[in-house]
């Protein structure tokens, strides 16, 4: 039963790719060239996404820590900046509705700040503590943009949806980190990943109102149907995803903002 | 008849004659010209060959990226012989030219003004570095050898030029002392076919050798060195410069890493002795053995370096104290040993502070009779021969022995040499890097850290002010993690689930993706 639902997970971000098909189909017969979008010429399946966040890991968040709070002693409590890419394919589109469709995402964020001495004084040293996070998602994304494309209001919600992973590195000023068991002697290397799902509703604002006229030249001269700058809250639960006990938590939630372009 | 034979003569008579004049006119010019047309050339072989103290080290001893051709401090110092094959041709002996090398900085010595001919010695540009040869006979193509000390090329450089036809003397290590900044300067070395009274033939033809790079001044210091301890490591970080000169840094440390001795370092000693009389061979400078050894060791280097000493080779004090002439005597620049190393605000060791050129904390003078006396003052300055302190301020060399660099090969890195000889890459090379970690370090020990500039040549200027620095432990994140309970960490492809598949998540997806490409043929075969 566990494993059945590890499959059908596996399968959420790919699902919409099984009616993709029927979506070629329907936009063969002229319907991509409904609404507003009938006075640009190229064709529209893809949207692309350049994405930045203020994030702070939710490592303290492991109930292994007991309470203990190691992300905050060692790099405070300021969120640091995450950036990103994402590629959206817009495999199904519903008529005066929207689209649906999968979605790849990378990100990068790196913290680091100076290690504090173990004795007194303590205080800071010379020495540099690192938390490199490289998180990836697959989603199924869901754009609904009836409001624009028939009624030429243009803001477009959206919905994403899927499984995240994260790659992540803890290094010092000699590189990746290594911790040894004063018990068992035993050395662990600081680097790992960690599974969870992705979640994230926000909402674009189509730049083209704001001069359609080089809106349409740069749609004719490079494709690009539309321009958003968009606002969206994400939530990355990398908890395990029942498939690993005690991940580090290096997912969390955070507003990102981004232009992403529809060609 | 006859005059028309007379008068049919004549005219064929006097062409005849003019014949045979055209002809021996012509024979005479060619042979004038054959005996003229002294050639020199060096093309088989533009660069010299490199010699010290009598071997043969080829004609480069630095790496392609530090001047192999040129001329640096340790060149120098090491009394480095030039030797070019040059091949002769046309110059027919009696009576004909000589052939001479001199050098120059400006380019050209092929206009006698530059060689002092008639103008002031002082406003000659070139100097005599290899008097050559006297009227060869050398019809053909010869190829000789020409040897040319590199004290010779760089000592007349801001010291007076030597007057027309006078060969540069031998200033001993001194001449290495003459470069006035830290800038590189180009020298030139020529082959001319001149006249016995030593003006130019228009007829030869010069040869000049590949421009020589010589730079003898290391950079500046850096300044703003700061230490932060760490983990068995320290940081240093520092400003960069922002001269042409630059191209890396050295940084050194006291004691060196691995180091079983933290609390003593040998001093680090030059010799400098003049012509008449025996270099000291022992001299303490407290009589600690480790300051002996090290004083055997200069002395050594200052046997190789006695017959060119300075005849009067004067040390003074920095500005702030007085200048003491002792010219008829050794004389031991002891540039000092450390004592432990302060723990936290005071710099102690002797070796990496107060890094100037030639800089000491004492002289020690040996006088003929075997009374040595020894004076101790900061910062004393070996000085030149017009006892003007060469440094400036701005430039000089790294005396620190090159134990103490990190980041360097031990075999570019001679044992009891100071850093100037170090052969290899600086410890961090670019000139805007700005920061160097120093690992393998004990925890708890105090050391002191210096960092010097090193330029395209491989020359260490002058250390930048000490600073302590003691490494200890640390908390980073993956150890306050790890304490507090975290289970993380392993690699990249770790599991943490007992017991589960490797890499399942990836295998789920790939699992999902053979279904999707499944879907998609079937519902082509269905069209």
């Amino acid at each position: 039963m566990r494993r059945r639902c590890r499959l059908l997970l596996a399968f959420a971000p790919v699902a919409p790719l099984l009616v993709a098909g029927t979506a070629r189909a329907q936009e063969a017969s002229g319907e991509a060239l409904d609404g507003r979008h009938k006075n640009y010429a190229s064709p529209q399946h893809f949207s692309a996404e350049v994405r930045a966040s203020l994030f702070t890991p939710a490592v303290d968040s492991d109930p292994a820590l007991a309470g203990a709070t190691p992300y905050k002693q060692a790099f405070g409590t300021s969120p640091r900046l995450l950036v990103g890419l994402e590629l959206d394919w817009q495999a199904l589109r519903i008529p005066h509705f929207g689209s649906i469709g999968p979605g790849l995402a990378a990100g990068y964020t790196a913290i680091s700040a100076k290690a504090d001495y173990t004795a007194p004084p303590n205080g800071p040293s010379g020495e540099t503590t690192s938390l490199d996070i490289y998180p990836f998602d697959a989603m199924a994304v869901l754009r609904v943009d009836v409001l624009w494309r028939d009624m030429g209001i243009p803001v477009v919600p959206y919905l994403k949806a899927g499984l995240g992973a994260a790659l992540w590195r803890a290094s010092n000023t000699l590189g990746t980190a290594v911790y040894t068991s004063p018990t068992t002697g035993q050395s662990v290397s600081g680097e790992g990943h960690s599974l969870g799902t992705h979640f994230a509703l926000g909402v674009g604002f189509n730049l083209n109102v704001l001069d359609e006229y080089a809106a349409k030249s740069w749609d004719e001269a490079s494709g690009v149907n539309g321009t958003y700058l968009f606002a969206e809250y994400t939530r990355e639960d990398l908890t395990g995803l029942g498939m690993q006990t005690n991940p580090m938590r290096v997912g969390g939630t955070s507003w990102t903002f981004g232009l992403s372009f529809e060609f | 008849m006859r005059h028309i034979t007379q008068s049919g003569g004549t005219p064929m008579k006097h062409r005849a004659s003019s014949v045979l004049v055209l002809a021996a006119v012509a024979a005479t010019l060619l042979a004038s010209g054959a005996a003229r047309a002294q050639s020199i050339n060096a093309a088989a072989q533009p660069y010299p060959e490199r010699f010290v103290n009598g071997q043969d080290v080829g004609q480069s001893t630095r790496p392609v990226n530090l001047n192999p051709h040129g001329i640096n401090y340790a060149d120098c110092m090491a009394d480095m012989v030039f030797q070019y094959s040059v091949t002769l041709s046309g110059f027919p002996g009696v009576n004909s030219d000589n052939m001479q090398v001199w050098a120059t900085n400006t380019g050209d010595c092929t206009a006698d003004s530059t060689r002092g001919y008639g103008v002031s010695s002082e406003a000659a540009t070139c100097w005599l570095v290899n008097v050559g040869l006297t009227q060869p006979n050398l019809q053909s193509s010869t190829t000789r050898q020409f040897n040319i000390p590199v004290r010779a090329l760089v000592g007349p450089q801001t010291n007076t030029i030597p007057k027309a036809g006078t060969l540069v003397g031998d200033d001993g290590p001194s001449a290495c002392l003459t470069q006035a900044s830290f800038a590189a300067t180009s020298i030139t070395v020529w082959f001319l076919p001149l006249t016995s009274a030593g003006q130019a033939d228009s007829n030869g033809t010069p040869y000049s050798a590949p421009v020589i790079t010589a730079d003898l001044v290391g950079p500046p210091a850096p300044s703003n060195v700061q230490i932060g301890g760490g983990d068995t490591l320290l940081s240093v970080t520092w400003n960069p410069n922002l001269d042409a000169d630059t191209a890396g840094y050295d940084v050194f440390i006291d004691p060196p890493p691995g180091s079983t001795d933290a609390g003593f370092v040998a001093p680090t000693t030059m010799l400098y002795c003049p012509d008449t009389g025996a270099p000291a061979a022992s001299t303490g400078t407290g009589g600690d053995a480790s300051s002996d050894a090290a004083l055997d060791a200069a002395s050594l280097d200052a046997e190789n370096e006695a017959e060119a000493a300075p005849q009067d080779a004067t040390v003074a004090a920095t500005p702030e104290a007085a200048a003491v002439e002792m010219p008829d005597a050794c004389i031991l620049v002891n540039s000092g040993g450390s004592g432990l190393a302060a723990s936290n605000s005071t710099c102690a060791s002797t070796v990496l502070s107060s890094g100037t050129l030639m800089v000491g904390t004492s002289v020690t003078t040996v006088s003929d009779s075997g009374t040595a006396t020894t004076e101790t003052e900061a910062g004393i300055l070996v000085t030149d021969d017009s006892g003007t302190a060469v440094e400036t301020g701005t430039g000089g060399i790294a005396a620190i022995p090159c134990l103490y660099t990190v980041g360097v090969s031990s075999s570019s890195c001679p044992p009891a040499s100071p850093a100037y000889t170090n052969l290899s890459t600086p410890s961090v090379t670019g000139e805007i890097v700005s920061a160097y970690t120093i690992s393998g370090l004990t925890d708890g020990v105090p050391y002191n850290v210096a960092v010097s500039a090193v330029d395209g040549s491989g020359n260490v200027g002058p250390p930048s002010v000490c600073q302590p620095g003691t490494p200890a432990p640390v908390n980073d994140f993956f150890k306050l993690y790890r304490e507090a309970g975290g289970q993380a960490g392993g690699s990249f492809c770790a599991l943490e689930a007992v017991g589960e598949p490797a890499g399942a998540p990836l295998a789920g997806m790939a699992l999902g993706a053979v279904a999707f490409t499944l879907a998609r043929r079937r519902r082509r075969n269905r069209r």
